[in-house]
């Protein structure tokens, strides 16, 4: 669209492989290669942390999901940033205590175990993918909406970035990549939120108010870059030019009722002020509750949204235990006083960063409701800055927005990938750097492939699916493994096999279209409902009636987990650490 | 106990809208008040529990340390 945000993001891409880059030299040995070395400040590691975790679900989805399905949307930030709250609480001293630094380690060392080691990794790879998916489309959407290439031109690009990235840097790389990322995302979105915030100022709240439909502020004309399907809420005059409801129209006034048209590609439409905001298919609402309404309906078509909240809350709040990619990241910090403290500063990072897509959804609401005609969700946020600011500012703004929209596909995908890749050849072949960077290609390729047929669920959905696989597997292996001495190898493969598999089937039998409405819907769009309770329950029964395999050093694995460093020093003395 | 606070301030907030529409539809200066809680308001809340917790966890270390094994005990708390 722009020559300036082809330029910023082939700026941040290079500017990616050069830090990248630089971590090549440093990374001598294979254990260098695999986690950094332990040797990050808490500042720096939170950044990286954070930088990681903020996806395009994050920087383009919420935003997104906001304007086009009303403030319930916001859980699914709340949600984010509470599962960092949820994760200082239970596990990240401990977890660092124990020294493991990926889930499968963790499993075995915890419960001597290694076909429990099997079930993680392939765990794993799920999460992994899973959440791999939506941060190739997030690309795919960017490139086509900046450049008008094809869908498939920006997944394959990230494919390609970032697996060589990878295969060529890990880790250490990586960590400084990633802080560097969580600033570039964190000006990327708040820079653009002030500056048009301050430039559209706030005299008119009309749109906000509550149960009401919005109308355009002003008089506008509105041009749809594609053919359009849409509806209007009530019915107005309108001038149209081009092809509606196949007749050709050349600027003559028409009289609109409340009901659903088709206008062709190109077609324009000028409204008058107070006109009611006609919604396009890709932005309708999936129920018919209002837009200021705190409940959520996204992925249940609207049913039971009470039930659909509170299946974003525990999915989200309980999810970020579970993910594979930001475990590794609390074995970097040097003990467990400093995991607690880098989760503080990530919890600040985080909160920082989501007040933002709040912001420009409400912008958006207030300010350019024709995107509810002419965009769709999860391109809101490009579109936004050069609407509500004409001429170079706001040029200047897209570029910064676009550049920061590829800083979150690119850190998160790192992330996932060296996780996905480092589960691959490390549980399941054996290998050193060599098989570790085949296998990040190979598993780049397979993300790519697979992010080229889920086109139609929007970001944050996918990644909300991601959590819910997450928080009914490894957040009870987690949670219970770190404050239940109880628990057996027996019971946790057991509540991770049916949580994470029953949390699975609901969400690819949602993808395949098989309940639309009532519970059905509701059940299998919002698993994490019951299959977290599900896993729990699981676990803990079957470790009941598995005693007898209980590990014989539980005693002292749980000491090591609790103890402060202070005093395990002096127990472990001379003992290195696995 | 930070954690049952934590989710008892989050988790209540859609049951009372539920319960009690009206709340949903208060504005505050011309904004909902749905978007100041879920938009901003948590946040704060988030960090002062993250905070407290952090800071409880030091102390009770640092007392058990002390209980322990005062020759050990880190010297600054």
């Amino acid at each position: 669209m722009s020559d300036a945000m082809v330029g910023a993001i082939a700026f941040v891409t290079l500017l990616t492989i050069m830090v990248g880059a630089r971590g090549i030299r440093v990374a001598r040995t294979p254990d260098d290669f695999m986690v950094a070395a332990r040797q990050v400040p808490p500042g720096i590691n939170a950044a990286a942390i954070s930088g990681e975790y903020l996806s395009a679900a994050s920087f383009l989805g919420i935003a997104g999901l906001v304007v086009s399905q009303g403030l319930g949307s916001l859980w699914y930030s709340v949600g984010y940033t509470a599962g960092y709250l949820v994760l200082l609480l239970l596990v990240a001293a401990p977890l660092r205590r124990f020294g493991a630094y990926t889930i499968p380690d963790f499993a075995v060392g915890r419960l001597g175990s290694r076909g429990l080691r099997q079930v993680a990794t392939a765990l794993v790879l799920v999460i992994g993918w899973f959440y791999l998916l939506p941060q190739m489309k997030g690309a795919g959407i960017t490139l086509q909406w900046i450049l008008g290439t094809p869908y498939w031109v920006g997944v394959a690009t990230l494919g390609v970035v970032v697996s060589c990235n990878i295969a060529m840097g890990g880790m250490k790389g990586i960590t400084f990549v990633q802080c560097f990322q969580y600033w570039v995302k964190l000006c990327a979105i708040g820079i653009p939120a002030i500056v048009l915030l301050m430039a559209t100022g706030h005299d008119s709240a009309r749109n906000l108010a509550p149960e009401q439909a919005p109308v355009f502020p002003q008089a506008m004309v509105v041009s749809l870059p594609q053919a359009t399907d849409f509806t209007l809420p009530a019915a107005t005059r309108v001038t149209v030019t081009g092809l509606l409801n196949q007749h050709e129209f050349r600027g003559q006034a028409v009289d609109l009722c409340a009901c659903r048209y088709a206008a062709g590609a190109g077609t324009r439409i000028a409204f008058g002020a107070g006109a009611p905001v006609p919604v396009s298919l890709a932005m309708a609402p999936a129920s018919a509750q209002s837009w200021d309404s705190p409940l959520l309906s996204t992925g249940t078509n609207g049913a039971h949204p009470l039930a659909a909240t509170y299946g974003v809350i525990i999915a989200t709040f309980f999810g970020a235990i579970g993910l594979p990619h930001i475990l590794v990241r609390f074995y970097t910090n040097p003990d467990g006083e400093a995991a607690r403290r880098t989760t503080l500063i990530v919890l600040l990072l985080l909160s920082t960063f989501y007040m933002f897509p709040a912001v420009l959804a409400v912008l958006t609401r207030l300010h350019a409701p024709e995107l509810y005609l002419s965009s769709d969700s999860d391109s809101i946020v490009l579109a936004l800055p050069s609407l509500l600011l004409p001429g170079l500012p706001g040029e200047l703004l897209a570029a910064l927005v676009a550049a920061g929209a590829f800083a979150a596909f690119l850190s998160t995908s790192s992330g996932l990938l060296v996780s996905v890749a480092g589960a691959l050849s490390h549980d399941f072949l054996h290998g050193g750097v060599t098989s570790f960077r085949w296998c990040a290609i190979a598993a780049g390729a397979v993300a790519t492939v697979a992010a080229l047929l889920i086109n139609r669920f929007s970001l944050a959905l996918l990644v909300g699916w991601a959590f819910a696989i997450a928080a009914s597997s490894f957040c009870p292996l987690m949670v219970l493994g770190i404050w239940w001495r109880r628990l057996t190898r027996v019971g946790a493969g057991a509540g991770i096999v049916v949580g994470g598999g029953a949390c699975l089937s609901a969400i690819v039998a949602t993808m395949l279209g098989a309940a639309t409405s009532g519970w059905g819907a509701v059940l299998l769009g919002q698993p994490a409902l019951w299959t977290v309770p599900l896993a729990f329950t699981v676990m803990i029964a079957v470790s009941l009636l598995t005693q007898r395999s209980l590990p014989a050093n539980v005693n002292q694995v749980m000491l090591r987990m609790h103890l402060p460093e202070a005093l395990s020093r002096q127990a472990y003395q001379g003992t290195p650490r696995p | 106990m930070c954690l049952a606070i934590a989710l008892a301030a989050t988790a209540s907030f859609p049951v009372i809208c539920a319960l009690v529409p009206a709340v949903g539809r208060i504005t505050v200066a011309g904004l909902p008040l749905t978007l100041i809680v879920l938009g901003f308001a948590f946040y704060p809340v988030f960090l002062g529990i993250g905070w407290f917790y952090n800071r409880q966890a030091r102390q009770l270390e640092a007392r058990f340390t002390d209980l322990v094994d005062p020759a050990r005990r880190p010297p600054d708390v």
